[in-house]
């Protein structure tokens, strides 16, 4: 009987605990403002998720590692602008557009990865420098004024439905799923939660850790460039801020799944609960007429109470 | 002088110092750890002028017991008495206040302040806030020869040796009037000659009356040194005898309390052929290591004597060269990996830090290196490994409810039998345990004995390295004696003494006694110390230099006054930032707060405030200062690490700076402004304020009680403690500082820009940090100083001037930051050879083909 509560509590820490919170906050949401229990209003809460969502996945995977990628903003902000600059309206444009937005997330992530794992230099203040650098160069690129143009058939995957459920949103719970079977059913996966758990103990153990660490980077660009893609195919048009608000917000949401900073621990199931909970909360706060400032004093709350609350039950754990 | 009962019965061992209250006693002391019951009832004194040894096995309660003499831990019963009066030991610093110095294996001492202030950290002399330097020299100096040790007091912590340290930490018991000197393990790093010289000074501390406690297992030298000594065994005294009535045996059988040679598995009746050979690169006298299958090779030798080096060899490790014969061809490994892919294991002694992974279950480290072999296209095979664990699990006979539970459930004994049956799975060739039985109970060594001899018997190659010598001749056939980094000489270790093996250890090396160079000596203090900040200045030279003689308006007051009016705030807001990266925290809310200040200034510095300037101007401040305490408190009152939790105050300070204004507005009162950006004679008076902050800033930073106290915090948390530094409280202020001075930033940037923004402050928390590491501050803190943050903070501004300067678009500064923030962190790495070895590895580890191919010659 013990040993089938302990393997139920373990179901439950890959699926999340953070879901009985989302649960939790739509069930207020619903009670202030009913409008939130019909269909298109939990379709539309899902398709703003996903960019978050997507985004979410690729820091996920660095956070595991036990590092941190603050350049997820910068890389989201570069693609628009760069996306929009190749595509100019026109949809022969998009395969190269994405072709190129990814190689460069790909080589920003290698970048980062090696600064880290090569370079031996903190995370936090490679990724805060190479966010600045990519922001920069997305300012000198555009001069400031970014012109050009999503193309038109991007609508259909930013904005479109299938079988009423936001393209949007599938793509995420695609790319969910397979990070997911990457995360659990790979020497790659296991890799990176050993390396995530002990870094010296995995190298001593044969494994690559500053491949597996670099892979991670590039991963979490390359997610982060996904979500730029998908959030220029729903707006249509470059933005210098639109990738800001990913900053703190990837972080959050995967801070609120439940994996831990210091590596090793937390599920992809949990992030996407993650991302799902920090918006159900963005767009609830809007519904109760919250200012955005106060919009940030919640979130940043939120990350606090949340680490903290998972420390403690991890500390109290057999 | 009164005759006190209690002491009547230790007739039988000498006491120079008399007849009193014994200096320190414990009686009947209890400790009890989650699963463990680490002292049963112990009872142990010292008298003044008495040296009392206590020796045990590793796990014998030795370190339990000092650790509540010194105050770390708190027994859960009994009592402890100094003088005959009871008394209860809070803290280190307590202890030493009642007179009782610990002096530790690994030192306390603050790696990056020198032997004085390291010796008086704590006691400075001089006034409140500055030290006397010169009487700190003078008093350490006396206090160095006390201990008759030779050491320029101006050295550097970090470049002692470890018998220099030693010396350092008994003066610095000595200085502080300790009666009861404890030592954990003194000579276990030293060579013989420093053993000597350690031996003179305690003898010499005996005659002055202090009472001595010597913790070690060296029973040869305990017998030599000590007057008494007590025998822990399994957290209870075995026995207390007088040293001049105990013989060798004797002292031995108490500590196993067993007779030696029967709990151990039988030697091997043959030899196999060899299965690996090493030879010390370039040195033609050191003894070949050959590791022949079927038999057990023990390593012997003091600590760090290059046993375990010469394991690590093996496994890739270049920092001591061997050359390497794996069967008959050379084996060149560049890591874990090759040496794996060639049946070569090497088990490390740290299992927390190397071994294991305690926050994952026992299925993934047992199965973590096997994953990939057994995996089909890079997918894992979940039944195979399911399999396999389970059955290797079972054969070691590893305890737990199922194979999923996380390892920092299981006790050392368990964790060390996941180890074993992780290697179980491992055909091996070559296996070597390094201390394969630290921290583990005896029940379960018996059974790692066996398990390691029935490796050897199923014709591994194995070799041990352990510094329980007993432990080592029952259970190796061989034994390679070690010293001073290098093998000496291989006995039979059937014939094998404790004693013969230690005279081997401390004699064998010859070329010992100078490998610490004196070069790096105090010459290097001042210039370590301002050496990144005079790069700096060359740089910021270089580049007016340039500058000037490219372009008219460069050199002009009035640029010059706008460059310095620029530098004002970011300087204020990078010494704040500067406090916290020196305790090796970040203060990501710098920023933000400087966004707030700015519009809470738009509201109560505004031409109709509604209350006087002066009040506006302590609220904005008082805004920086309340941001800096809830740092505080989510740091050190919810322990939450700096890093998330200046990511989540960010978040909430730049919440409220967009709740007090949406959107950039308002106006500042335009006295107040001018006020604050006033000028003397074309120079901004904040930035003349700002100099003389710096000023004063690196004078308490060099000579100042507080600076030490950042300095010793940053550099090592527990050398802190040691001194008696409130770490949460120092901690606290750090961030209260930076607060405050991003506050100040504030003020001055709502005064330059007339009015409130929400943004204003967005790109001052990567500047700050920017500013702070360019000027050569460790982010693992401990080590910059002001006036290298201060050029970093110039040169910040003024490559955005000099841009200006060129007509370059504003937007390339945030490509510049960035660039250089990275560049100077990874330049700090570059500093020490040690770095650029590791980073070298870790750069030809991305490159490397695959695991196997670079197997020269494997067959």
């Amino acid at each position: 009987m013990a040993a089938s509560r302990t393997a139920l509590r373990r179901v439950l820490a890959e699926l999340g605990a953070v879901w009985l919170a989302v649960i939790g906050l739509y069930a207020i949401a619903s009670i202030v403002s009913p409008p939130m229990l019909q269909l298109g209003q939990v379709f539309n809460i899902l398709q703003v998720a996903s960019f978050l969502g997507v985004i979410a996945l690729g820091q996920f995977v660095v956070v595991l590692s036990g590092g941190i990628d603050l350049s997820q903003a910068g890389v989201v902000t570069l693609t628009n602008i760069v996306a929009t600059s190749v595509m100019l309206g026109e949809d022969t444009m998009i395969l190269p557009a994405i072709a190129i937005c990814v190689g460069l997330a790909l080589v920003i992530g290698i970048l980062n990865g090696a600064m880290v794992a090569v370079l031996g230099i903190t995370p936090l203040v490679a990724t805060l420098g190479m966010n600045a650098l990519l922001f920069g160069s997305a300012l000198v690129f555009t001069g400031g004024a970014p012109r050009g143009a999503g193309a038109p058939a991007l609508d259909a995957i930013g904005n479109g439905t299938l079988g009423g459920v936001p393209v949007a949103t599938l793509i995420w719970l695609v790319l969910a799923a397979m990070l997911w079977a990457l995360m659990r059913q790979t020497v790659f996966g296991r890799w990176l939660y050993s390396v995530g758990g002990n870094a010296r103990a995995a190298h001593m153990m044969g494994v690559p850790v500053e491949r597996v660490t670099i892979t991670a980077y590039a991963l979490s660009t390359i997610m982060a460039a996904f979500g730029g893609l998908l959030l220029t195919a729903y707006v249509g048009n470059p933005s210098l801020g639109i990738g800001n608000q990913y900053l703190f917000t990837a972080v959050a949401a995967v801070v609120v799944g439940g994996a831990a900073l210091s590596g090793g621990v937390g599920s992809v199931p949990a992030t996407v609960g993650g991302a799902v909970f920090i918006t159900v909360l963005g767009s609830f706060t809007n519904i109760v007429r919250v200012s955005t400032g106060a919009q940030f004093v919640i979130q940043g709350a939120l990350i606090l109470a949340s680490v903290y609350a998972y420390r403690q039950f991890a500390r109290r754990r057999p | 002088m009164s005759q006190h009962p209690a002491h009547t019965e230790k007739e039988a061992v000498p006491h120079v110092g008399g007849s009193a209250a014994p200096l320190l006693a414990v009686d009947a002391i209890h400790k009890r750890f989650p699963g463990v019951h680490a002292l049963k009832g112990v009872s142990f004194e010292v008298h003044a002028g008495e040296i009392h040894a206590l020796v045990g096995e590793n796990g014998a309660g030795k370190s339990t017991l000092m650790r509540i003499l010194a105050g770390v831990h708190s027994p859960d019963e009994g009592t402890i008495r100094i003088d005959g009066t009871a008394v209860t030991i809070g803290s280190p610093a307590e202890g030493l206040r009642l007179g009782i110095a610990m002096v530790y294996q690994d030192t306390r001492l603050a790696p990056t302040l020198d032997v004085a202030w390291n010796l008086a950290l704590g006691h400075e002399p001089g006034g409140a806030v500055f030290i006397d330097r010169r009487e700190m020299d003078y008093a350490a100096r006396a206090a160095l020869a006390a201990v008759g040790a030779d050491i320029d007091p101006r050295r550097m912590a970090a470049d002692l040796s470890r018998a220099e340290r030693q010396q350092v930490e008994i003066a610095r018991a000595l200085a502080r009037r300790a009666r009861v000197l404890i030592l954990d393990e003194p000579t276990s790093a030293l060579t013989l000659t420093e053993t000597e010289r350690l031996m003179e000074i305690l003898s010499d501390l005996r005659a002055r009356g202090t009472g001595i406690v010597f913790i070690s297992h060296r029973v040869p030298e305990v017998l030599a040194l000590a007057d008494r000594i007590t025998v822990l065994k399994d957290g209870e005294v075995a026995g207390e005898v007088a040293a001049a009535a105990a013989t060798p045996q004797q002292i031995v059988e108490m500590m196993v309390g067993r007779p030696i040679g029967l709990a151990f598995p039988p030697r091997a009746e043959d030899t196999g052929e060899v299965a690996a050979c090493l030879r010390l690169t370039g040195d033609d006298d050191a003894a070949e290591i050959v590791l022949r299958r079927g038999i057990i090779t023990g390593f012997a030798g003091l600590q760090d004597a290059g046993q375990s080096a010469a394991a690590r060899a093996l496994f890739g490790d270049t920092s001591v060269a061997y050359d390497i014969e794996v069967g008959d061809a050379r084996f060149q490994p560049r890591g874990p990996a090759d040496a794996l892919a060639s049946s070569v294991v090497y088990v490390p002694a740290d299992r927390r830090g190397e071994g294991l992974s305690e926050s994952h279950g026992i299925r993934e480290n047992i199965a973590l290196p096997f994953v990939d072999k057994w995996a089909t296209k890079g997918v894992l095979a979940t039944g195979r490994e399911a399999a396999e664990v389970d059955q290797a699990s079972r054969a070691i006979g590893v305890k737990a409810p199922d194979w999923e539970t996380p390892l920092s459930a299981l006790s050392g004994g368990n964790q060390q039998k996941v180890v074993f049956a992780r290697w179980g799975l491992q055909t091996a060739d070559v296996l070597v345990f390094d201390e394969p039985t630290q921290g583990v109970d005896v029940a379960t060594k018996l059974e790692l004995y066996r398990l390691i001899r029935d490796r050897a018997s199923a014709g591994a190659a194995v070799a041990v390295i352990s510094s329980d010598l007993v432990e080592l001749i029952g259970l190796s056939d061989r034994i390679m004696v070690f010293s001073d980094g290098r093998p000496v000489r291989e006995v039979d270790a059937a014939t094998a003494t404790e004693a013969g093996l230690l005279s081997l250890a401390v004699t064998g090396g010859r070329r010992n006694e100078s490998r610490d160079s004196e070069a790096k000596g105090a010459r290097r203090a001042q210039f370590g110390r301002y050496g990144p900040a005079a790069l700096l200045l060359l740089l910021v030279a270089a580049i007016f230099t340039v500058t000037a003689a490219n372009t008219d308006f460069f050199l002009t007051p009035r640029n010059l006054g706008s460059l310095a009016g620029q530098a004002a705030p970011l300087l204020f807001a990078a010494l704040g930032q500067m406090a916290v990266i020196l305790l090796g925290g970040i203060d990501l809310t710098v920023g933000p707060i400087i966004s707030l200040v700015t519009t809470i200034a738009s509201y109560l510095l505004a031409p109709d405030a509604p209350v006087p300037a002066a009040v506006g101007i302590a609220a904005c401040l008082g805004a920086g200062l309340a941001v800096g305490a809830l740092n505080a408190a989510v740091i050190v009152v919810f322990r939450i690490p700096d890093l998330v939790a200046t990511l989540g105050t960010f978040s909430v300070v730049q919440g409220l700076a967009l709740m007090v204004r949406p959107s950039p507005g308002g106006t500042l009162d335009p006295e107040i402004a001018a006020a604050i950006t006033e000028r003397v004679s074309r120079l901004p008076l904040a930035f003349i304020a700002v100099v003389l902050v710096f000023l004063l800033a690196e004078a308490i930073l060099n000579r100042g009680r507080l600076g030490a106290r950042l300095y010793a915090l940053g550099g090592s948390a527990e050398a802190a403690a040691v001194a008696g530094i409130r770490g949460d409280r120092l901690r606290a202020m750090a961030y209260l500082f930076s607060g405050f001075m991003a506050a100040v930033a504030g003020l001055i940037i709502a005064a330059r820009i007339g009015s409130g923004d929400p943004q204003a402050g967005s790109a001052f928390t990567l500047a700050s940090v920017t500013a702070v590491v360019v000027g050569g501050t460790s982010v693992f803190g401990g080590v910059g100083t002001a006036a290298g943050t201060f050029l970093g903070a110039i040169l910040v501004v003024l490559i955005q001037n000099v841009l200006n300067q060129f007509q370059v678009s504003a937007y390339w500064q945030y490509i510049w930051t960035g660039l250089l923030t990275i560049a100077a962190v990874a330049g700090h790495g570059l500093r020490s050879p040690d770095r650029r070895r590791a980073m070298a590895a870790r750069a030809r580890a991305v490159f490397r083909v695959t695991q196997a191919k670079n197997l020269e010659g494997e067959t």
